[in-house]
């Protein structure tokens, strides 16, 4: 299929999904959950060619399912920018204007999206919110936290990070922000705000103390 | 939701504060200032339940080690066994580095 996937996309799969109980031994909670929703998010995994490491959501915060699918059960792919684009013209939400009216994470959102509209940035939702812009489900909850994916193909300022991260301070809900290097993820938060000389990197083959996200010394 | 808290004796006195690492999912924060009375104290709050031993094996190490005299608050969301690592390294480093 020749797809660009990326950590944090989420992916509607076909009625096929069912091959991957051949491979898997699956708790019933997944396949209830892939029953009635389709969808699983793209994992920060290694996988071989032609397959995607990806997760499964469940209806509790602990309920997770690390699984590798091939890539033919994907019908449609949706970028966490995606979501931003469409979620920020109301005649294209995906989802009823009453959880925009009553879902903190929905709100805190919109908020981000006029603070940080000045800026030259490449961002969109994910978690809970991703997966409920993208899949129409119910999944926020009034105490839901606001993930967010922002793409930084070159190097963020660490002055810029600090402005970034202090829009997403004392809002409603919590903000959490990774910033998407080349190479992996780090937190904006520690970006901004480092504890010592490294901060840690999330890569497809674990996580890393690094001195630069853009440029790490991989070993 | 389990808190776990564990206690060691420690000569080595600090003066400085720091907060290490991140308080979201996958992630933890460890919030570290020194302790007045000869004695490290550590508090983990975590979200996976049934790791006790592990982090007592964790800090049962680090303190056959070090000495040093510390309150050490650890809010964990679920951090893997290499994000933990590389989070202690960090404290290590900043505890060092603060002495």
């Amino acid at each position: 299929m020749g797809l660009s996937i990326a950590p944090h996309d989420l992916l509607q799969l076909n009625s096929r999904w069912r091959e991957v109980e051949a491979d898997h031994d699956l708790p019933e909670w997944v396949l209830r959950s892939l029953e009635h929703t389709p969808w699983v998010v793209v994992r920060r995994a290694p996988a071989l060619e032609g397959q995607i490491a990806v997760g499964v959501r469940g209806k509790e915060r602990h309920l997770r399912q690390a699984l590798t699918i091939p890539d033919h059960l994907v019908v449609q792919q949706v970028t966490p920018e995606q979501l931003l684009q469409s979620s920020l013209s109301p005649d294209h939400r995906s989802i009823a204007k009453e959880r925009w009216h009553t879902m903190p994470a929905l709100q805190v959102l919109e908020q981000l999206a006029v603070s940080w509209k000045s800026y030259d940035l490449h961002w969109g939702p994910a978690g809970s919110t991703g997966f409920e812009l993208a899949t129409g489900m119910p999944t926020l909850t009034m105490t839901s936290d606001l993930d967010i994916v922002l793409r930084c193909t070159s190097f963020l300022a660490p002055v810029l990070a600090e402005q970034l991260l202090e829009q997403t301070l004392d809002l409603p809900v919590r903000v959490d922000v990774q910033i998407e290097t080349p190479y992996g993820a780090v937190a904006l938060s520690e970006w901004a705000r480092p504890a010592t000389d490294q901060v840690l990197m999330r890569t497809l083959q674990g996580p890393l103390l690094v001195t630069d996200p853009w440029n790490p010394r991989l070993v | 939701m389990e808190i776990i808290h564990l206690q060691y004796p420690a000569k080595q006195t600090l003066t400085q504060r720091a907060h290490i690492g991140v308080a979201g999912s996958g992630d933890l924060e460890l919030l570290i200032e020194p302790s007045t009375d000869n004695q490290a104290y550590i508090q983990i709050s975590t979200s996976a339940n049934g790791f006790e031993d592990i982090w007592r094996a964790v800090f049962d190490r680090f303190f056959k080690i070090y000495s040093y005299a510390v309150k050490i608050e650890i809010n964990d969301f679920g951090a893997t066994p290499g994000v933990v690592n590389l989070r202690l390294t960090q404290a290590m480093e900043v505890l060092r580095d603060g002495q």
